[in-house]
Formats: C-alpha cells, sequence, structure tokens
C-alpha cells in the first residue's frame, strides 16, 4: 500500500513538471462554464461583471493575508489543545466505567 | 462552482439569498446550541471553514479534460459538524473568496452557499447516514456521501443558473448545457472528493476516535476497538 502511495507521488510530481515546463494551461472549467453562461444571460439582461472588490494582487492583499495568517496561525495555536491535544473526556469517561466493571469483578 | 459576480438577475440573486439565509440562521441557532454541548465546536467550526476555504479554491487539473475544477468539501463539512453548521461555514469561506480572489461574487453569495453548503452538505449528511444506517462502514458511507455530494453542488448549481437565465430558450435544454459543460470536468474530481471524505474519516476514526464521538458521527457505547472492527 505505501509503495502505491509513493509512485502515485512520484506520478503526480512528474505531472506537475511537465505541465510547468510544457507551459500547459489548465483553464477552470467554472470560467468556460461562465463563458457560455454569460452568453444566456445576455439575454436576460444580466451579465458576468468585474468583481465588486479590486482583487489585483497588490500590497494591501499581502498585508490582509499575512495578518490573517498571523492571527489564524495564533488562533489555533492557542486552542491546539481542545483540538488536537488530550483525549477527551468521552475515552476517559468509558476508561473509569472500565476500571469500575474491573473493581467489581474482583469483588 | 462559483457562479460569477453580475451572472444571475437581481430578482434570483435576492431569491437564492433569501434561500441561503434560512439555512445560515439554522446553522447559527445549532452552533449556538452545540457550543453548549461541545466543548470544541467553536475552534472545530473555525477550522473546518478555513479546511472549506482553501479546498473550494484549490484547482485540480484534470487532463483528460485539460480544464481544472476544485472539490466542495461540504459534504465531509456536514458529516463532522451538521448541515445546517456548514451552510454557515460555507457562506464565510465563499465571502472570503469573493473579497480576496474574485472566485464567486458578492451578489452571487447567496447562489453559491445554496448549491455547495446547504445542497451538497445535506446531501453528504443524508447519504453518509442512510448508508450508516443500513450498516455500510465510515470508509465507504464517506466515499459515497463524498462522491454524489460533490456532483450534486454542480446539478443545483446547473439548475439555479438555468431557471435564471434561460429567458425563451427551454429551461432543461439550458440546464443541460450547463450540467454537460461541468460533468467532464467534475467526475473525476467527484470520485478524488469521494475518496478524501472516506479517507480523513477513517483516519480520525483510527486516531482520535473520541473526536468522531463527540461530535455524534461515532456512538460511545461502541468504542475504540468496536469501530476498528467495522471499520
Amino acid at each position: 500500500m505505501r509503495r502505491n502511495w509513493r509512485w502515485l507521488l512520484v506520478l503526480a510530481i512528474l505531472a506537475v513538471v511537465f505541465m510547468v515546463t510544457k507551459n500547459v494551461s489548465m483553464p477552470g472549467a467554472d470560467d468556460q462554464v461562465s463563458a457560455v453562461a454569460n452568453k444566456y444571460a445576455a439575454e436576460v439582461g444580466a451579465k458576468e461583471t468585474k468583481p465588486l472588490f479590486n482583487t489585483a494582487p497588490s500590497d494591501l492583499q499581502l498585508f490582509i493575508f499575512a495578518l490573517g495568517g498571523a492571527v489564524a496561525g495564533f488562533w489555533l495555536g492557542y486552542n491546539c489543545h481542545d483540538l488536537f491535544g488530550a483525549q477527551s473526556k468521552v475515552k476517559d469517561r468509558s476508561e473509569e466505567a472500565r476500571g469500575q466493571e474491573t473493581r467489581r469483578g474482583s469483588k | 462552482m462559483h457562479i460569477a459576480e453580475g451572472l444571475l438577475p437581481a430578482p434570483y440573486a435576492l431569491g437564492y439569498g433569501v434561500g441561503a439565509s434560512v439555512f445560515v440562521a439554522a446553522g447559527l441557532k445549532d452552533l449556538t446550541r452545540k457550543s453548549k454541548e461541545v466543548p470544541m465546536i467553536k475552534q472545530f467550526t473555525g477550522m473546518m471553514t478555513a479546511g472549506i476555504f482553501l479546498v473550494s479554491l484549490l484547482p485540480i487539473p484534470v487532463p483528460i479534460t485539460g480544464t481544472s475544477s476544485h472539490p466542495g468539501g461540504t459534504p465531509l463539512g456536514a458529516i463532522l459538524l451538521g448541515p445546517w453548521i456548514t451552510s454557515l461555514v460555507s457562506l464565510v469561506a465563499l465571502f472570503f473568496q469573493a473579497v480576496f480572489f474574485g472566485h464567486g461574487g458578492i451578489t452571487t453569495l447567496g447562489a453559491n452557499t445554496l448549491t455547495m453548503g446547504v445542497f451538497g452538505g445535506l446531501t453528504g449528511w443524508l447519504l453518509f447516514w442512510g448508508i450508516r444506517k443500513l450498516g455500510g462502514s465510515l470508509f465507504y458511507a464517506g466515499l459515497i456521501a463524498g462522491l454524489l455530494g460533490d456532483i450534486v453542488i454542480y446539478l443545483g448549481t446547473s439548475i439555479q443558473l438555468a431557471l435564471a437565465i434561460h429567458g425563451v430558450h427551454p429551461v432543461g435544454d439550458i440546464f443541460l448545457i450547463i450540467f454537460t459543460g461541468f460533468l467532464p470536468t467534475q467526475a473525476p474530481l467527484a470520485v478524488i472528493e469521494g475518496l478524501f471524505t472516506g479517507f480523513v474519516l477513517k483516519y480520525i476514526a483510527e486516531h482520535r476516535p473520541d473526536m468522531l464521538i463527540m461530535l455524534g458521527v461515532l456512538k460511545p457505547d461502541k468504542g475504540e476497538g468496536a469501530y476498528r472492527h467495522e471499520a
């Protein structure tokens, strides 16, 4: 099983290298369908417009993402113990119950 | 699928927005209720929001068609958090995608939340529990839920768009044009999403079964050993 995963990983890396070196463009299916839908939308008075917010890469975008990443990272770190730390009380309770049963059995 | 800004006529954009807001309100109520019962639910919801934001933005190339698309992530979210909270999570993820990446739009936020969060999430959740009730293992229930949940997202988008923009053309024709435009790229990705959902559930069950018990995905009386046997 582990060997299969290695082959899959090698294939994925080769595919990425091929696409980058051969400059293969993979347009989004969303965009392609949007282009078709836009034709029909125009008939009913609607059409695809530019985003309401300017999403061009900029220092502001970089700043917001750096800030957001830092806040999210600290927040996740702060709550890490709750999410991935000690086993929850559910298991503790079941272990306690098993202990009680063993004690009862020994009596 | 993210319906682009301005693509929906105003009445439809508003209607889909109102429809989505009902489920988002239910999600807020459910999160408030669950936060009293499950101590880590708010942190976990935050983490799932980040996960769905990432997964539904990630363009995965499909070499057969020469195009790329992204999974939804909401079937897994609905299995772990419930379908109502997943609607809320989707709204937040889609809002940030629209604002920062121009992926989707603000006027189409309701429509996109309805398909990704409600249709995808609810389908995944119903299928998962249906298969579990029939005795299916955690992995296979997750696999089917992820696979069909992903397809239903695109089915929903096609219906939404067809209803809104068909004009003088038959709704069925427009629906077929849009859905067949998605299907060749989305079908392989649906398989990937199904496998991803199944493997994630299996992984959590093997390493942290207490988390699944706490979230109500596994029953407490079965215990870790019982899970390993059935999965």
